[in-house]
């Protein structure tokens, strides 16, 4: 219910204020009427030998017992008899006087009206006010100009006229606003505001502060137009990062000047330069083809969420049509490359962004990936179960397991082979079909150059054969199968035994 | 050759009584342009890619070993350390005759430990070499390439690289370098060319051919060629655009009737220019995020840029009319596109659109002066309402 009441209340303050604005200039209305009836504000008395108010003495409000007063109010603001704004007339006494124009100076006693809000200015014309005055009464005497020692009237009676304006002073109606609301060191400072003055004619100025911080650094004044939106520049070339920047708008009609209105904004500080840390710089012998690029967490002393930027390429100026790699908007410290890096030396560099703006580049980094072989052996050992004379047994039958072997390395792999001696006895030498190898596909499936592989029996040899072609070594296909043959000589000896094959791995060509 | 002999012996020897399994060594080989007399410190990186206890014995064999010396030729390993770099020097004769390149091994073999078997056990035993390539510049004229090719992305310019090598002995003034990109079926879709290159002996300089991709995303083999007087060198690099991609694009239900067996016909279609194949969807009906059918469909393939229709069945015997929600996560290659559709079933039919789609109204526009109007009469409606409001509770009050 209270929340409804309220809305209603808004409602109707917004009509208000809407009639407000859109009545034009106040005005002064004045009507001599007899003292006892005026409910408004009484500037000043005024009555005649007879009665009237036609050609009569005046008398102050200090005393205000004569029979008529000039009776005034103001549309939109609150009159007073205060001498604020204007001195209507000078009186020579208090009661029963005569008159003078304020820019006269022997009578003392002052008949004035001035406005709470607005601002009220009287000045003394023949025949006829101004568009934007209210004639009060008028006024004449023995003398040329009328001017003093008069008698006071209604309006019409005598030509010289005493007219009174009530002028309002000019609002900031939008605004101020700064533009950008979150400016960074290279924008320039848009204020934009709009005064307007319900005092149609006046001409209108805005006096403009530019404040860093408490200090004025740059103030002026430029005349604007009633309602149409202004704005004030302060240049990119005064502005610093975290500066807090104060635009102040006093509007000025030539008579009163309005309430000033401000706006702040903060000049964003850029986030803090990122420091690398993987891969380390200048590394000269770089293994991993697909590194996770690794960097700190740059801080922001605005608080903003921040993101990153990463440019890698083969060349050190780093220009952005010549990238390997670039991406932006990573949320997380790291990155790594849809694409295998080569055998070659990259530069590398990341930089932050807060949204509003980015920090420095990162130092550059550089890292040079060269051919890496590397080879594991799994499974490294085959046992195979005792064996009679005369009889065979092998791994192609995975009973025992084969022996696999898998490239660690970030390059295509040459495998050869070479074994010490199984048998004991005569006929098991190496270079016999009693200890032999074949290359085999693995779980993994064709790893390797299956036509250029050794992949039907070979004699073990003493001296390297090379055996594997291109071994793949992507983590997904990079294992083969190494099968074993044995068949025990007819003339070997009882007893364990033993040998041991070599592999040798080297970049394929 | 005693020395290597001497070598091999003592292996042989060691490896009786040791077993191994993993070594690495990096780089894996070394480049050096020949100069009379010149020396040169080479490091070597040994990696412990199995982090056990071993030593490695570290040796050269081939032409130029005599021209070697391994400054530690025994290596330990402990479990904890990852890597160890050794050095070897390289002291060239004053002359090599054969013009080219003369490959010389380093060669890191692993001593394993002794182990105990029984029967007839094979043990192994790993080494890996680090190749030395001694290149004796050619006479005139003479080039080595390499093309890298950048992580292209559609629309963005960047660029190929072309490493270029004058290992000959003379100046190259006029080379030029240039690019076709083929499609898969080897037609060229683009071409490229560098500006003139000059390279003095013993010069190695990287050239950027600039190009910005405006092709489907895909597979693509770019192909460089550098020419220079009286020769040229191919080079052939296989890369990608974008990623692979399928989406669902629609869905229809042709003869359908609530109770049967409704044929969900969704159109699928691919983005890239290689064929996709063995792609299917797991489909989900939900209702109120509550899963209320679950099926999945037959693999199909799908021809490069083509659109295919995949087709899911579902059961409607204990289906209300009304709406639901159809998940459909395609799979394909090592990927998952999830697409969702609202899907309205009625008594004969079914219709499908996809989640998120949203009809807009075009707002009528109307002038500065009507809309003050239609503003304040609003405003004075309310007023009116709430004087009449007040007004009739006043009137209560007093009764």
């Amino acid at each position: 219910m209270r929340n409804k009441t309220a809305l209603l209340v808004g409602v109707i303050a917004v009509l208000v204020i809407s009639a407000y604005l859109s009545s034009g200039a106040s005005t002064i209305n004045c009507t001599i009427m007899e003292n006892r009836s005026c409910s408004n504000t009484k500037v000043i008395y005024m009555q005649n030998d007879s009665g009237g108010y036609n050609n009569a003495h005046a008398q102050n409000t200090s005393v205000g017992n004569y029979s008529y007063a000039l009776c005034c109010n103001a549309v939109g603001d609150t009159l007073t008899t205060s001498c604020d704004d204007a001195t209507m007339l000078q009186l020579n006494d208090t009661t029963n006087t005569h008159a003078q124009a304020s820019f006269h100076s022997t009578y003392t006693v002052k008949a004035c009206v001035s406005a709470n809000t607005g601002k009220i200015s009287c000045s003394y014309r023949n025949n006829t006010c101004a568009a934007t005055e209210t004639c009060m009464v008028s006024m004449a005497s023995s003398g040329a100009d009328n001017s003093t020692n008069a008698h006071i009237a209604n309006c019409s009676y005598y030509s010289l006229q005493v007219c009174c304006g009530l002028n309002t002073p000019p609002v900031v109606s939008v605004g101020p606003v700064i533009k950008p609301a979150r400016p960074v060191d290279a924008d320039e400072l848009v204020c934009n505001f709009t005064i307007t003055d319900v005092d149609d004619s006046d001409t209108l100025f805005a006096n403009y502060t530019w404040y860093n911080g408490t200090k004025a650094i740059i103030n002026g004044s430029t005349q604007v137009t009633n309602g149409t939106a202004t704005t004030i520049t302060l240049g990119s070339g005064n502005t610093s990062a975290g500066d807090r920047w104060n635009c102040s708008i006093t509007p000025y009609d030539q008579n009163q000047y309005g309430t000033e209105k401000s706006i702040n904004v903060t000049i964003n500080t850029p986030p803090s330069k990122v420091e690398l840390s993987y891969p380390l710089n200048n590394d000269s012998a770089f293994i991993n083809r697909t590194p996770m690029f690794n960097w700190t967490t740059a801080t922001d002393a605005n608080g903003d969420s921040v993101t990153y930027h990463i440019q890698i390429s083969q060349y050190f100026d780093f220009n952005t049509t010549q990238l390997f790699d670039e991406i932006s908007g990573i949320s997380s410290t790291n990155f790594t490359s849809a694409k295998e890096l080569d055998f070659t030396t990259y530069f590398w560099r990341v930089q932050a962004n807060d949204s509003y703006e980015n920090g420095s580049w990162s130092d550059v980094w550089n890292f040079t990936i060269v051919k890496y072989i590397a080879i594991t052996v799994v499974n490294e050992n085959v046992s195979f179960p005792e064996m009679a004379i005369n009889t065979e047994d092998d791994t192609a039958d995975n009973n025992p397991e084969p022996i696999t072997i898998q490239n660690d390395g970030n390059y295509e792999a040459n495998i050869s082979i070479n074994s010490s001696l199984l048998w004991q006895s005569g006929l098991g030498v190496l270079n016999t079909t009693y200890y032999q190898y074949k290359a085999n596909y693995s779980a993994e499936g064709s790893s390797f150059d299956y036509s250029k592989s050794l992949t039907a029996w070979q004699n073990m040899q003493s001296l390297p054969v090379s055996f594997i072609s291109a071994l793949n070594h992507t983590d997904s296909n990079d294992l083969v199968a190494v099968d074993i043959r044995v068949a025990v000589p007819a003339d070997e000896p009882p007893g364990v035994k033993q040998s041991t094959i070599l592999f040798t791995a080297e970049e394929a060509p | 050759m005693k020395t290597i002999k001497l070598i091999m012996a003592l292996v042989m020897m060691l490896c009786f009584s040791y077993s191994a399994v993993s070594l690495g060594i990096a780089p894996s080989s070394v480049d050096v342009i020949f100069e009379p007399n010149g020396q040169k410190d080479i490091k070597l990186k040994i990696v412990n890619t199995d982090n056990t206890d071993f030593q490695a014995m570290i040796y050269a064999e081939g032409e130029l070993a005599k021209y070697i010396t391994i400054n530690s030729p025994v290596v330990d390993f402990s479990a904890g350390e990852k890597e160890k770099s050794v050095d070897y020097h390289l002291n060239l004769p004053s002359d090599l005759e054969k013009q080219g390149i003369t490959s010389t091994d380093i060669v890191i073999r692993q001593i394993p430990k002794a182990k105990e078997g029984a029967g007839t056990t094979i043990s192994t035993s790993v080494a890996v070499i680090s190749k030395l390539k001694v290149m004796v510049p050619y006479s005139g004229k003479y080039i080595e390439a390499r093309l890298f090719v950048s992580n292209f992305k559609i629309g963005k310019e960047s660029s190929f690289s072309v490493e270029l090598n004058n290992l000959g002995t003379e100046d190259i003034t006029d080379c030029r370098i240039s690019i076709d990109i083929l499609g898969p079926a080897n037609n060229v879709l683009a071409s490229l060319m560098s500006d003139e290159i000059s390279l003095a002996p013993k010069q190695k300089k990287l050239i950027p051919v600039a190009w910005t991709p405006e092709l489907n995303p895909g597979a693509y083999t770019a192909v460089a060629t550098v020419i220079y007087p009286g020769k040229s060198i191919e080079l052939r690099e296989w890369f990608t655009l974008g990623e692979p991609e399928i989406v669902v694009q629609s869905i229809s239900v042709d003869k359908f009737k609530l109770g049967g067996i409704g044929k969900l016909d969704m159109l699928l279609k691919s983005n890239w220019n290689l064929p996709m194949k063995d792609a299917y969807a797991d489909v989900k009906i939900k209702d109120k995020g509550t899963t209320y059918a679950e099926f999945k469909t037959a693999n199909t393939n799908i021809e490069p840029l083509g659109k295919q229709i995949l087709s899911a069945f579902w059961d409607t015997s204990k289906v209300l009319a009304g709406k639901y929600n159809l998940e459909a996560a395609v799979h394909y290659l090592d990927k998952t596109t999830v697409t969702t559709f609202d899907i309205f079933v009625e008594i004969d039919k079914i219709s499908a659109m996809p989640s998120g789609q949203v009809i807009m109204a075009t707002e009528e526009k109307k002038n500065g002066i009507e809309k003050t109007v239609y503003i304040l009469a609003a405003l004075v409606a309310i007023l009116i309402a709430f004087n009449a409001w007040m007004y009739f509770k006043k009137i209560r009050k007093q009764n």
